[in-house]
This record gives structure tokens, sequence and C-alpha cells, in this order.
């Protein structure tokens, strides 16, 4: 046996572990997958601030083209109505999402229970551009019988589009959410009216409205159904930008782009910190 | 005895309790049931009946049965002499939708693996970060990371631009309006969506089975080989359809960056409503596009089920 | 090997490991050396956070010390990658691995070293018929039970033949009645197999039951290296005394030494002979008693320590008698019980207390 010493030089220096996980050359093009991810969207947001025409050539700082997309009523309109619209589908479908969820969740199998998840996330499923064909044939028709062309189409559109995105976070928190609650509710004398409104629903709230930002953000970025659903004049953000792409790019497509995306943002944050608070509170 | 006072409903008290539960849970599913009838699922049913009818002059359709649609897709009949021939144009467009999309879904295998592989082993304090990074342009509007891209690639664009100025190249590198456009477009887009499940499979992995391959006497590459590979399978799998199902249906993507010429199969039957007034046709290519995503998806389910099973 | 008595398989000289750094560091092993046989069954045993399961992990390649070596077989292993390593381990967890079947993990090894085709298929079946498992080659790795997952793992560490099994709490997850099962099993694989195995628990019986020799650890040191023997009956401190069975403290002053044995003087002026392991203690010291090694006789026997009985549980094979010495310390007696019942000691009574001799152990802390 070599006598060793614990001090000799060979062994005193600190060696690295050997890392079971480390798989070489992961890291690397995982950062570079970050940066591909992010470049094209930062350029973006920084050309919209330009003050010149191009998008390439920076000339100067400026916030000209917010003005000017302010400026624009093509621009506000379409505002107005991706507004509308998101709001409205995305009230609308937490609604739905929210009974359903409890119909269909912590109940155990049911006769039709397959047939109701199928139904529920099949806009998660079928091409957008085939419900997009679907809808317009359909709604074509329904508009020659009834005379009715306002917006109504598309909020039903992006309503039934947005229930699954609602559905998820709320059947997830449903699922997350002790059972004998409603049961020690039931015991002290609580009707299951009561019971849901006083114990389920305020336990629910935050994947409601977890569920709600999610179907707000989901409308709000829809093109291709908008694109297909909506009648002449019924522009979205989106579909407006679409338009805009014939014609000479200037920064104020970005500028709209930047507003879009930091509305984006916020939402989302608003929605991991429900979902969060959500795990927390379960821990 | 108390009890034999009463009557038992038919079936008995449990089936009484299921009956109703059975009853409430449609009833709490009901709206939801007729919004999705409404907005999403009941209007495929009349595209199916459309791509069995005849095209109306100016759009629309003429109710008289036929399978012309369905020929049409991979048929065409030469006006002079009525000869049959394969439809080059559309197997042209099937074939670039088909490549493209299995393209997209390798390419975001290649960079989303080592990313999500790279996520799932960060300390737990910094994973919801890393993954945070990664939502953000999942939930970004598709149309404005297309166009991002497009800034970048087009000949005014970014590169372009810079490449002039730097003297590299004289004039510019026609880059917007090929299929490689549409490739990076469509890579860039739906990365996240490759990287999601993967990293959901990833996370579940056990690492111990590492130490125990490394204990074993496997090298770096045997591990990852015959361990990581195998069992975050059921990851890869859900990465792949999430990727190439909407690959394959994509239209904003391609309308962008391929502009008119590089077509694939989403644009297709957009023309057809659109500028090609034959909706029976673009009625037939939905239901073909349709039956193509709904055996990717079968595939999937079975995989899953496959591998709960083996749980 | 310089050492001529026996050969040693494993050794460590001046092994640190520190985890994290600046106010976050976690001194895991603290200036650890240690030899390990060949062929024996050694057990590094200790209560969780010791230091164990580290050490344990610097043998298998899965950690590197900060400071010192690992030798395996007199070789300096200590830059070398697990999976270049000739030792195997079993683990907590079992980490079999679920895509394969049973045969197919035992056989992971073998193909990974890339043996012959014939070769692995004939090492398997053996390892599993010394497993007790041929019957369920072909099961998948969730369809076993505990006990069935706990062999596997064992098989498929030992086909590589190892030159070091090593054994990282592979008992903790089995219920009772498996876990005595598994114990023979285990001392029994040993003997068979020849290899030699380092074992890791935080069980005091487990280790005592199993071991060759029993290294106690704590708080990232070893204190005692010894046969169960040596360690029940001649704690070297506190730590090793409370630790493995249950001990009565006593202090004293020393009157006299004379070899091993050393007479003290308790507070209460009684004197008492103890064994001392190792040096000349002066002073004042602690020495310890196993409560199976107090005997009560009648009050006031001379050479007896006066006492009052506080209490006296039944426990079925014994009773313990709690007492208090008039000099003031407690201590408990665990006193056989008869046919006829009871050792008859009740509360409030008086006794006297004397010590087995050589029970009493001088402490070195």
């Amino acid at each position: 046996m070599p006598e060793t010493g614990p001090h000799t030089p060979a062994t005193a220096r600190r060696r690295a572990d050997f890392s079971v996980q480390k798989m070489p050359g992961f890291a690397a093009i995982a950062i570079a997958c970050f940066v591909i991810l992010y470049a094209p969207i930062i350029t973006l947001v920084i050309y919209s601030f330009n003050a010149g025409q191009s998008v390439a050539l920076w000339q100067g700082f400026s916030v000209k083209w917010y003005y000017i997309a302010l400026e624009n009523r093509a621009v506000q309109e379409a505002a107005l109505r991706s507004l509308i619209i998101a709001a409205s589908a995305s009230a609308i479908s937490s609604v739905v999402a929210t009974m359903a969820a409890i119909g269909t969740t912590r109940t155990g199998a049911f006769k039709g229970r397959t047939a109701i998840y199928l139904l529920i996330n099949q806009p998660l499923m079928v091409p957008e551009i085939v419900t997009a064909v679907a809808l317009l044939i359909f709604f074509a028709s329904i508009k020659v019988a009834t005379g009715y062309g306002g917006l109504g189409y598309l909020i039903v559109a992006h309503a039934a589009f947005c229930v699954p995105f609602a559905y998820l976070p709320i059947r997830a928190r449903l699922e997350g959410m002790d059972a004998t609650l409603e049961l020690a509710a039931a015991d002290l004398y609580a009707t299951p009216w009561l019971a849901f409104r006083r114990i389920t629903l305020p336990l629910l709230a935050p994947g409601i409205a977890a569920g709600a930002m999610l179907a707000f953000v989901i409308s709000l970025d829809d093109v291709i159904i908008t694109e297909f659903v909506k009648s002449a004049g019924q522009d979205t953000l989106p579909t407006y930008m679409l338009g805009q792409l014939r014609r000479a790019i200037t920064p104020e497509v970005n500028a709209i782009s930047t507003a879009l995306l930091a509305l984006t943002l916020v939402l989302l944050s608003v929605f991991f910190v429900l979902t969060r608070a959500r795990e927390s509170r379960s821990d | 005895m108390a009890g034999k006072a009463q009557v038992d409903p038919p079936g008995g008290y449990e089936a009484a309790a299921n009956a109703q539960r059975l009853h409430r849970n449609w009833l709490l599913s009901l709206p939801a049931i007729v919004l999705l009838l409404i907005g999403a699922s009941g209007p495929l049913l009349i595209v199916l009946v459309y791509s069995f009818l005849h095209p109306g002059d100016y759009g629309g359709v003429i109710w008289k049965p036929t399978l012309d649609a369905w020929f049409k897709i991979f048929f065409s009949v030469d006006i002079f002499d009525e000869t049959v021939h394969l439809a080059d144009a559309h197997l042209s467009i099937f074939w670039r939708s088909v490549k493209l999309s299995l393209l997209t879904t390798l390419i975001t295998f290649g960079f989303g693996f080592p990313t999500a592989y790279f996520i799932a082993t960060r300390p737990k304090s910094q994973r919801a970060a890393w993954l945070f990074l990664i939502t953000i342009p999942f939930w970004t509007n598709l149309l404005i990371r297309t166009f991002a891209i497009m800034e970048v690639i087009r000949n005014e664009g970014i590169i372009n631009t810079w490449a002039i100025r730097l003297g590299l190249i004289d004039q510019p590198i026609q880059m917007l309006y090929t299929e490689g456009a549409v490739l990076l477009g469509m890579a860039y887009v739906y990365l996240p969506l490759m990287v999601l499940p993967l990293y959901a499979a990833i996370d579940r992995f056990d690492f111990h089975l590492l130490e125990a391959g490394y204990d074993l006497y496997a090298s770096r590459w045997q591990v990852f080989r015959r361990i990581v590979l195998p069992l975050v399978s059921p990851g890869i799998v859900a990465g792949s359809i999430l990727v190439f199902v909407p690959s394959l249906g994509a239209y904003v993507t391609p309308r962008v960056l391929g502009g008119g010429k590089k077509m694939m199969i989403g644009n297709f039957i957009e023309l057809q409503f659109g500028q090609g007034q034959n909706w029976p046709l673009g009625a037939s290519l939905s239901m073909l596009l349709l039956i193509v995503v709904a055996v990717a998806l079968l595939v999937y389910v079975r995989t899953i089920s496959r591998d709960r099973a083996d749980a | 090997m310089a050492n001529g008595k026996a050969s040693v398989a494993v050794a460590a000289r001046g092994v640190s490991k520190i985890f994290g750094s600046g106010s976050n560091e976690v001194r895991a092993l603290d200036d650890v050396s240690l030899d390990i046989r060949t062929n024996e069954f050694f057990t590094l045993l200790g209560p969780s956070g010791c230091g164990k399961t580290t050490l344990l992990r610097l043998v298998a390649g899965f950690e590197s010390p900060t400071r010192g070596s690992i030798f395996l077989d007199g070789e300096d292993i200590t830059a070398e990658p697990p999976n270049r390593r000739p030792v195997n381990t079993v683990f907590q967890s079992y980490a079999l691995f679920p895509h394969l079947t049973v045969a197919q993990n035992v056989a992971f090894g073998l193909e990974m070293l890339g043996r012959p085709r014939k070769e692995i298929s004939d090492t398997v079946a053996r390892m599993l018929a010394l497993v007790r498992m041929e019957q369920l080659a072909n099961r998948a790795t969730s369809q076993i039970s505990g006990g069935q997952q706990q062999r596997v793992a064992l098989a498929r560490a030992l086909a590589p033949r190892p030159k070091v099994l090593l054994l990282d709490e592979p008992l903790s997850a089995l219920d009772l009645k498996l876990r005595k099962e598994m114990q023979i099993e285990l001392k029994r694989l040993q003997t068979e197999t020849g290899i030699t195995f380092i074992f890791v628990t935080h069980d005091q019986e487990e280790a005592l039951t199993m071991s060759d020799r029993i290294a106690v650890m704590s708080a990232g040191r070893i204190l005692q290296i010894g046969s169960p023997e040596e360690i029940y009956n001649h704690p070297a401190g506190r730590f090793v005394a409370s630790f493995i069975g249950e001990s009565n403290f006593f202090e004293g002053t020393v009157h006299n030494v004379r070899g091993n044995s050393v007479e003290i003087r308790m507070p209460s002026g009684d004197m008492v002979t103890a064994h001392s392991l190792s040096g000349k203690p002066e002073g004042s010291v602690t020495f310890a008693v196993r409560p199976e090694h107090v005997r009560l006789e009648q009050f006031g026997t001379s050479g007896t320590l006066a006492a009052t009985v506080t209490d006296s549980v039944y426990f079925g094979t014994d009773t313990h008698c709690h007492l208090e010495l008039d000099g003031g310390e407690r201590l408990v007696a665990r006193l056989q019980n008869k046919v006829s019942g009871g050792p008859g000691y009740e509360k409030g009574m008086r006794a006297g207390v004397r010590f087995d001799d050589g029970a009493a152990q001088v402490l070195a802390d």
C-alpha cells in the first residue's frame, strides 16, 4: 500500500466531480438555441424604435412609429376589435370550460367522458386551416340565411378554439384539490350549491383566472381562423399586419408587434404568478 | 328492521346515484359541447359533405354528388384528349409539405433535445426560469415570430444589409421566398413545441439510472443511447407529433416566408376557396390533411398507452 | 502489497470531501483514512449525514475527493471515472433500468465491457440462479416485487465480477421480514463469491449481524473501526457507545491504572473497576455500562452501589429497571424475566447495583 499523505501535490488540488448528467456539447447547443430564439424577436423590438424607415439600419432612437401606429385609424379599429373579441372569447370559454371541468374531473369514468374529452381538445388536434375552411363554409351559409354580419361569428369561433386552453389549467387545479373539502362542507350541512359557492369556486379561482388569461392570449394571437371567418372591414391586429406584408415594410409593423408582444408578456407573467401561487399553496 | 319499510329504487341506491351523476356531468359539459359543435367540430362535417359535391362557378357548390374532388387531388384530366395524368402540381405541393414538415421535425429535435436536457439538468431553483424562456416564444404570436425571421433574412433585412456594408457581398442574397426560408421559419416557430414535451419526459427521468449505467462500465454515448433515449422516447414521439402536425397544416409561415411560390398544403387549400374557386377540391384536400393528422395522432396515442402499460 | 497480514482491497488516504463553498460549505468527509481488506464484509455505519454514503460514492467514482486519494488493490484510482473502475454498486433505489427485462439488466454491464455473447448469456444465467431469479428472467422490472428487484440489483452488480461490491443501504426499502431474509442472503452471497463487500447502513443491528468489521462514522469522521464484538463491548467513545446499543454513562476520577484495568472513584466515593481500550487515562473520565450488564442485589450487599428503583417497565423477555444511585446518577438495568415473572424490583424499593466484570468501559471523550 503506498503511504500517500493527504498533502501530496497530486492530491492537494480540488478535483471536479465526475458529472453523471453531463452530455458533451449539449449546453452549447442549448445556449445557441436560446440565442436563436430571442435574437430575431429582440431585433424586431429594437428596430421599432428606429428613427428611420429601415428595419435594418439604425438611424437613431425614436418612438415616432408608435405615434404613427396609434394615429392610424385602421390600427386603432383593429386593436379595439382584437381586444373585444379576445375579452368576449376568453369570458365565454372560461365559463363553459369551468363547467365542463367540474363535470369531467374527479367524478370517475362515466359514459361519454372520452367523447367529451375529444371534443374539448379537438381544436388542439385538427389543423387550424381545416377548421378555418369549415367555419368559412358554415358561417357563409348562416350569413346568407340570417343576414347577420357582425363580430358574433369571430367571437364564437375564437371562444370555441379557446376552450381547451381554458379547460386544462382549471382541470389541473381541480385534480390537485382535496376532494374531502367538499365532503367536509357537506358534513357541515352545506347544500351542493353552497359547497360549490363557498368552497370549490374560491379554491378554483386561480385556475379559472389562469385559463382565462391563456384564452385571451390565444385569441389575441389568432391569424388563420380570423382571416377566413372575418367579413370585409373586420380586421384584427394580426390580420391587419398580415395584410400590410404586401406593402413596403416600415417599422410601424414592428411597433405594433412590440405592443402586442408586451401585452402577451404581461398576461403570461400574470398567468405564471397565478399557477405559481397554486404550486406553493399545495406544497 | 327500519330499512325494510322503504322501497329500494330500481337497481338499488348505487345505480340511482350513478345515473344522477351521469346526468349532472353531461349537463355541466353541455355548454362546452354546444360551443365546440358550432364553432369547431360540427362544420367539419359540412366540409366532408362538400368534398363530395360539384364546384359552383364562382365559389360555393352545386348540390350534386360526385367523387370528382377526391379524384382531382391526385389526377388531372387533359382537356383536349381526356387522358388521365397524375396531378404533378398537386403532388409537388404534397411532397414539399411532407418533406419540409419532416425536416422541421428533425431540426427541432436536433436543437430541442439538448435544450430540453440542459433545462432538466439545471438546479431546481433555476429550472422554472429557463423553462419560462422557452415558454415566452411559445405563447408569442406566431405571425410576429415569422415576421421577425422575415426581417432578418429579406433582401433589405439585417443580414443582407450588414453583409453588403461590410463588403462581404455586392448583391443581397435571395433568402426570402425560398424553401429554405420556409424551413427556417417553421423550425424557428415550432421549436418550443418540441422542447416542452421533451423537457417533461427528461424531467421525469431518474438520473440515478445514469449512475447505474456508468457504474456498469457504459461510456457517455452508451449511457445516452442505451438508457436516456429509450426512456424518454414517449417525449420524443410527443414532441415530434406536436411539431409535425402543425407543420403539415402550416399556413402563415409558408405564406409569409415562401411567398406565393413555395406553397404548402395549407396555402393550397386556401387557394381553392380564394382565387381557385373550387370549394369541393379545397374540402377534399382539407379532409385528406385531417386523415393524415389523425393517423399521426393515433400513432402517438398508441405509443403513449403502450408506455403506460409498461409502467 | 506493503501490508503483509491481509491484502487491502480499498484504501482511503486523507480523504476530505467538501460540498458547496463559502458559508454554504459542508464538510461531508474530514480527513478520512482506512483500509478495507480483501474478501471482507465491511460496513460503514452511522446516522444520516455522517458521510458514509459520500465515502461509498467516492469509491464508486460518482464523486471526487476534495483532498486525498482512493486506492483499489494498491492502485490510485482517484482520477478514474466510474465506468472505468472495476467496482459495482447496488443502489439504495436499486436503479434498475425500467425499459429492460430482468435478464437484460443483469447483462448490461457485461455488454458494456464487450464480452462475447455466449459468455454474457452464461454469466446472466449463473447470476440469476445465484439470486434465485431464473424463473423471472424475462419479466419487466416493474412486474416484480421489491425483494425481487433487490435480488436483480445484486445480480446485476455481481455479474461483471467486480473487485469490490458497494451496497448503499440496499435493505432500507424492504419490510422487516424480508430484510432479515436478505441479510442472511447477502452474507451467503459474499461468502460464495468471495468478493469484498462495502455495505452502508444506519441500522446498527444490520451492521452487527452481517459485518466482519464495522467503521462507525459521525460528522464526516471515522470514530472507531473494529469487529462487531469489539465495537459493541469496547466502544471507544460516548457516540459509539450510545449509537450502537444502549449505555449508561457515569463520571469519575482515575484512582489507579494497572494495564487495561482502571480503578475509578465515583463522586459518591464508591470504587468501580473499568476497562480501558488504550492509553493511560487520568483525571476525570467517563465510563459506560450496558444495561444488560447491570445486576441488582440485596440492598447493602458489600461492593454494590446503593440505589433506589424509580420505575420498572415490563418488556416480555426482560424488565427495564430505572434506578437512581445515592450519588444522584441515573441508570437503567435490563433484567431477564423468568417463568415465575419479573425480577421483583418495584418502584420505590432500595437495591444494590453491581456491574459485571469488565462491563464498565472507559471512554475516550
